[in-house]
């Protein structure tokens, strides 16, 4: 599991994960991208579209992942993701409580409208 | 061993996970399943591997997880016994659906991954063991 973490121009932190965000794979980024959630204003977008698998400890991350943006009184907003990995985030309900979209501009324009 | 069965025996360590779902994969090739129907078995091992390492022993001990992957004409079976405390899983309540993010509790899914994953789940104890068996529809 990779990420990559980069401040674009509007404040905005965009997040690209790579590979399976299953049990070993959160363990491998959790502090990394929990703290680039965390950074700056609190706006943050994830590409998911690198994530092949998803499971129970990669939601655990998202979750708490967001709630670090949130208390920046930011968004974190995911877009990208595989069919089979928006199945396991829409079963958990994670739609429900964080935005999913499809596309980089959706995120951005979702993050910028909350600001 | 026959052909349509694969029999694994995990150490309860996390690093034991990754060399088994190697195994499972490889030995699944030959079934040409659907990526869905691989990617709920993979949740199904990882959810049960992962649960019985947190949850299974008190005593900071190596233990053995034998994890069964079988073939049948309709399902993929998979089975696993171990020595932990007594949990059945058909048991565990479902997570509430959350109202928030700040509602959310951060943990708690894995067995509701295994549930909505397979077409049956079922579970007992003997002599001191757990044996639960998950069967995730081919098709």
């Amino acid at each position: 599991m990779d990420m990559q973490s980069s401040a674009l121009d509007s404040g905005v932190t965009h997040i690209r994960l790579h590979g399976r965000l299953d049990a070993p794979g959160a363990d491998r980024i959790g502090l990394h991208f929990s703290a680039a959630a965390g950074a700056g204003t609190g706006q943050v977008v994830v590409d998911m579209s690198g994530v092949v698998f998803i499971a129970s400890m990669g939601i655990r991350l998202l979750i708490s992942s967001a709630r670090n943006a949130r208390a920046k009184h930011g968004l974190m907003v995911l877009y990208g993701a595989s069919d089979l990995v928006q199945d396991v985030l829409e079963q958990m309900a994670i739609d429900q409580i964080m935005p999913i979209v499809a596309t980089e501009a959706q995120a951005l324009e979702r993050v910028q409208a909350a600001a | 061993m026959n052909s349509s069965e694969l029999r694994l025996c995990l150490v309860n360590q996390p690093a034991a996970l990754e060399p088994a779902r190697q195994a499972m994969l490889a030995f699944l090739v030959p079934a040409a399943l659907s990526s869905t129907v691989v990617y709920q078995l993979e949740l199904v091992l990882e959810e049960t591997f992962m649960n019985l390492l947190w949850h299974a022993y008190t005593d900071g001990a190596e233990h053995h997880i034998d994890v069964t992957v079988q073939l049948q004409p309709d399902d993929v079976v998979l089975r696993f016994e171990d020595d932990g405390v007594a949990f059945d899983p058909t048991q565990a309540a479902e997570p509430e659906r959350p109202a928030s993010l700040l509602e959310a509790p951060t943990g708690g899914r894995g067995l509701a991954l295994v549930r909505r994953a397979a077409h049956s789940v079922g579970y007992e104890r003997c002599e001191g063991r757990n044996r639960l068996r998950i069967a995730v529809a081919r098709r």
